[in-house]
């Protein structure tokens, strides 16, 4: 019985992590699916949801009438979810001047009804998500819309670089954890479709668009998976590129990953066709992408605790790798408390220094 | 950042990626996380 938890624990944790990325290798190689990507120029909706975004909106906007794509055919809609910290403010002086159609609640509705309100004064053919924070290159708005001359593609997901403070593409273990993603990524949308796109850069055609629930955490993920289940593809589109900087310590992105997390649980609740053979596409990717990272957690613990009752053989080397793993983990801890506590410092001289001036 | 360090990061971000899963869990039963205003809420990760 012991054996029987601790081997389908670690068979659990090595397909999620080992044999899914191997299986998309082999599956890619028989079964690629190539998009027939044409430069066209069709009228644009980039809708941009807002709340307290003060410090990145003039520079969000001002990215937005950078691109390289015909002013005319691009509308710029700002969607404001009852802004307190003078983004309101910032957005109207800006869209006077430039052209930005805005949209207010003066009621907090959320990120999901904030973009179904941006939404409904789109008149684009096109409707395109951004973030307040990331940069699109110039050329993003172009590749994204190009993949649309393809009818069976539904959805685009353009490519979200993480870059260090050296404005170089991020290699600490958040980073090198994005790029595995990205490479999953890849080998899905080659074979069908990405369970799920970038919230910072995505677009899809206007007509399979449906409204999101309110209470929506993932609208990068509802959306896309909405068209997959239409029978159209969501791909994931590398040369359409928008830019962030990387979270600098572990606990930054484990904020993040818990929000996104808790949006896949509700991904499963709001959607349980996703978990039909049947009626998704891709399901098997689902399963094996979304699904699985949800039970890994509890496989790692019921690995361990089999483990405890297995001190022989080939089960004593693994215990003994996961105690290191483990004890390295709380060394990167303290590791990463201590560069916590040195960058709080080194704010604090800076903050100090600027007063003194 | 050192080699060293980032190597050393790398089992603890592992872990607490994997410990945000069941904090996800947690904050979806409850239903009371205020998302818009959480750290990093423009996500970039699935």
């Amino acid at each position: 019985m012991v054996e029987a938890i601790f081997w389908t624990s670690f068979l659990c944790i090595t397909y999620v992590y080992a044999g899914y990325p191997l299986l998309l290798m082999v599956w890619r190689r028989f079964c690629r699916r190539p998009v027939h990507k044409r430069y066209q120029e069709p009228s644009v909706s980039l809708i941009v949801a807002m709340h307290n975004e003060r410090k990145n909106a003039r520079a969000k906007m001002e990215n937005c009438f950078e691109l390289d794509y015909p002013a005319n055919k691009l509308q710029v809609i700002v969607s404001l979810d009852a802004p307190t910290d003078g983004t309101e403010a910032l957005v109207r002086d800006y869209a006077a001047i430039r052209g930005v159609d805005v949209v207010y609640s003066s009621v907090r509705t959320g990120k999901a009804a904030a973009l179904n309100s941006g939404v409904a004064v789109a008149t684009g053919e096109v409707l395109l998500f951004a973030d307040a924070r990331q940069q699109f290159d110039k050329s993003a708005v172009r590749e994204l819309v190009a993949n649309f001359a393809d009818e069976s593609v539904g959805c685009v997901s353009g490519e979200l670089f993480l870059l260090d403070e050296q404005t170089k593409e991020a290699s600490d273990a958040v980073g090198a954890y994005w790029r595995y993603e990205k490479g999953l990524r890849a080998m899905e949308s080659d074979i069908h479709s990405v369970p799920g796109a970038s919230g910072a850069i995505y677009a899809i055609r206007r007509e399979l668009f449906v409204p999101l629930r309110p209470e929506t955490i993932l609208d990068d993920v509802v959306i896309p998976m909405k068209i997959v289940l239409r029978g159209k593809r969501a791909i994931f589109d590398p040369a359409a590129r928008a830019y962030d900087v990387a979270s600098q310590n572990p606990e930054l992105e484990y904020e993040r990953k818990t929000r996104t997390l808790a949006g896949n649980y509700q991904l499963f609740a709001q959607m349980p066709a996703l978990l039909v053979p049947w009626c998704n596409p891709i399901f098997v990717q689902m399963v094996s992408h979304k699904l699985g990272r949800l039970l890994v957690p509890h496989c790692l613990v019921t690995l361990f605790i089999a483990n405890l009752f297995l001190l022989r053989g080939f089960y004593l080397v693994v215990l003994i790798c996961q105690v290191l793993w483990y004890g390295l983990a709380v060394a990167g801890r303290l590791l990463s408390a201590r560069r916590g506590e040195s960058s709080v410092r080194q704010f604090q001289r800076f903050d100090q220094g600027e007063k003194e001036i | 950042m050192t080699t060293f360090r980032k190597v050393l990061l790398v089992p603890y971000t592992f872990t607490l990626m994997n410990w945000a899963v069941i904090a996800g869990f947690y904050y979806f039963t409850r239903g009371h996380r205020d998302f818009w205003n959480a750290p990093g809420a423009e996500a970039h990760v699935r």
